[in-house]
């Protein structure tokens, strides 16, 4: 079996009867033709179809394979000699050619088909990023912002709102909710925070205010209060949270050892505390610490003291009454 | 508090391998379809005719080479010239045979004999019927000979190539050159116009120039006595290496015969059959002819006419020697036929020449 120009091997077979290959009848059987050359034998010639100088590639045996790479309008053609030792002139033996081919040109009939496997190719592609990608990303969204709600009512109002502009709302919309919600969110934790130093302050005031103020912390964390920053009062805030009496009812206060007498309205002055003040203070911090609660008797006691002493001023104004009667 | 992963995982698996699915099948789909509807390839008549490409390619030429390399060599060591006919044919079978007999005779080597492996230029001709020509040109020899041009002849479609003729290239000749490209150089007849004359006339030509080898200069030719045919033939060719190494050898041999009374004559016949002709790229036609020819010396007042040199005296072996002697040269020339313009002549490239039988004539 040889490789050879079309020309070379006509001249190699001229004057003989040879079976061309004409093409494929199906997609597994090769068409053949019986043939002729026409041109004049030539078998004078002292070359082997093995060692001819005529072919490109040549291969010879009992089973053969030669694979080649061929343009479609190569010049070459294959050349198969069945019995190359018995002489040009005798019959060749049958030979079972088997071809195979890579096809790298498309045929016209299946372009169409090609071309809509093609656009079902992208429509799929799109198919999947729209409904897929697109999808998660929403309802990631939508999660968050539900779960956002669900912690703080307040934005339920904004839900509504968003409901109402509709979920195709621009993205512009939604940047800004966002936006605005991170605004709020910071606010939210400056406000934790101005809510845990009242508390911390507070720590002295009176089992009733400590129990109303836990009240409100409780109330406070089931739905933290939303204030604008530039509208903040942090006074009345304060007064919010402390329960601050006004300052035109006397006020008694259980300072660190000090006794305040508001009466004439004129704020309290500053008076060092005495030793036993303090060694009272520590004792109450480190019943505090501990976590014990002062005692009901204690308090009770504390809360008769100024009773006590107004008994004691009482009785120093009756004696000094009765000097006077004297 | 937000939904838990795993079912939003879930999902978008379950949506991408959807999609993934419904992809997979549209493409199989499409190609299974596509597989289906299109019908049986047929080869179109037309595929690969009217190409035009080169009998040979380089490689085929290597192979041939190497094959020609191996019989010459096989034929150097053993002396044997009947192997030589596998791969040599033309004049160059007759020259070789007779290198060998040479060789063998003096037992000295012969430096024309060298054949360069290495190769300057391939010109692949593009002939589609038989006989098929082309040409190598090999480097110089080891020892600084001139390049050869090699002609390599195909018969017929089941002979293969052969070395028909092989021309020692004079030293500084400028070659034409050939066509490089895959359409290969075309081989040209001996009717070709357009040129100094045709190359079957250029060959006559030279052949007239080589009978009246003594006619080396233009003014030698006026002032000679031949017809004006003839002078015309002469003055159409420019001088060369070759005739001026025939001249010289001519005027001493004629010299010698003339003291002895005796007489002699060389007779130049061109095979106009067996002219290989090549087109150059810019138009002239390179020829490469045989040129038998026959030198006869007589000798005068009885004596006898002996060879005139080692070859003829190797071929004449034995031979008896007569007053007449008569040796058979074979000369192969490669001329250049360049195209017809004011002053052109045609231009011998290189020859060889060897004698190839001598006999003494009763």
């Amino acid at each position: 079996m040889a490789l050879a120009t079309s020309q070379d091997a006509a001249g190699w077979v001229s004057g003989l009867h040879y079976t061309r290959v004409t093409g494929l009848s199906s997609w597994s059987r090769l068409s053949t033709k019986p043939q002729t050359a026409t041109s004049v034998a030539d078998t004078g010639g002292d070359s082997t179809f093995q060692d001819s100088d005529l072919w490109r590639r040549v291969q010879c045996g009992n089973v053969v394979e030669m694979q080649t790479k061929a343009a479609a309008s190569s010049p070459l053609v294959l050349i198969i000699d069945t019995n190359p030792q018995a002489g040009s002139a005798s019959s060749g033996l049958p030979v079972r050619l088997s071809l195979t081919w890579e096809r790298t040109h498309i045929t016209d009939a299946a372009l169409p088909l090609w071309l809509s496997a093609g656009l079902l190719l992208l429509a799929s592609l799109l198919c999947f990023f729209i409904f897929s990608l697109s999808a998660r990303r929403r309802r990631k969204a939508r999660e968050r912002v539900e779960s956002e709600v669900r912690e703080d009512p307040s934005l339920a109002h904004e839900r509504e709102q968003r409901n109402i502009a509709g979920s195709d709302a621009p993205r512009w919309a939604d940047d800004n909710l966002r936006s605005r919600r991170r605004r709020e969110s910071r606010h939210r934790h400056a406000t934790h925070r101005s809510l845990f130093a009242a508390l911390r302050d507070n720590v002295r005031t009176s089992h009733a205010q400590a129990k109303k103020k836990s009240a409100q912390k409780k109330d406070a964390s089931a739905s933290p209060v939303i204030t604008e920053v530039r509208r903040a009062n942090m006074v009345a805030r304060l007064q919010e949270t402390q329960t601050i009496a006004p300052i035109s009812a006397p006020i008694r206060r259980e300072g660190v050892g000090e006794k305040i007498d508001n009466g004439e309205g004129r704020p309290p002055s500053y008076t060092p505390p005495s030793s036993e003040e303090i060694k009272d203070y520590l004792r109450r911090l480190a019943a505090e610490r501990l976590g014990t609660s002062p005692s009901p008797q204690e308090e009770k006691g504390s809360s008769q003291r100024p009773d006590a002493s107004q008994n004691a001023d009482q009785a120093k104004q009756d004696t000094r009454q009765k000097k006077e009667d004297k | 508090m937000r939904k838990t992963q795993k079912p939003e995982f879930f999902h978008s698996f379950h949506s991408f391998s959807r999609q993934f699915l419904a992809c997979a099948c549209g493409a199989g789909l499409a190609l299974s379809l596509a597989g289906c509807g299109s019908s049986v390839p047929q080869p179109s008549a037309q595929a690969g005719q009217g190409q035009e490409t080169t009998s040979l390619t380089v490689s085929q030429m290597q192979r041939i080479e190497t094959q020609i390399h191996s019989v010459l060599d096989a034929a150097d060591r053993t002396k044997d010239v009947a192997a030589l006919s596998d791969r040599l044919s033309g004049p160059e079978l007759e020259i070789r045979t007779s290198q060998l007999r040479v060789v063998q005779g003096t037992n000295k080597p012969d430096p024309r004999m060298i054949l360069p492996t290495r190769v300057r230029e391939r010109v692949l001709t593009q002939t589609s019927g038989w006989p098929r020509n082309d040409l190598v040109i090999t480097s110089t020899t080891s020892d600084q000979q001139s390049e050869r041009l090699l002609v390599l002849n195909q018969a017929s479609a089941r002979t293969n190539y052969k070395l028909w003729g092989l021309v020692r290239l004079f030293s500084g000749v400028t070659m034409p050159s050939f066509a490089v490209s895959g359409a290969g150089t075309k081989e040209g007849t001996s009717n070709d116009s357009g040129l100094v004359s045709t190359p079957r006339q250029a060959v006559q030509d030279y052949a007239m120039a080589l009978n009246n080898i003594q006619l080396l200069s233009a003014d030698k030719v006026a002032s000679s006595s031949l017809p004006a045919h003839d002078k015309e033939q002469i003055s159409q060719v420019a001088g060369d290496q070759f005739r001026s190494e025939l001249a010289d050898l001519d005027a001493s041999v004629s010299k010698g015969v003339a003291e002895n009374e005796g007489k002699e004559h060389q007779q130049f016949t061109p095979d106009l059959e067996s002219l290989k002709i090549f087109r150059s790229a810019k138009g002239g036609d390179l020829v490469v002819a045989r040129i038998n020819s026959v030198w006869t010396r007589t000798a005068g007042n009885g004596r006898l006419s002996q060879p005139a040199s080692d070859a003829e005296k190797t071929l004449f072996g034995k031979g008896k020697a007569t007053s007449t002697m008569r040796v058979h040269y074979v000369n192969v020339v490669a001329l250049y036929d360049p195209p017809a313009s004011k002053g052109a002549k045609i231009r011998a490239l290189g020859a060889e020449r060897q004698a190839v039988s001598v006999e003494a004539v009763k």
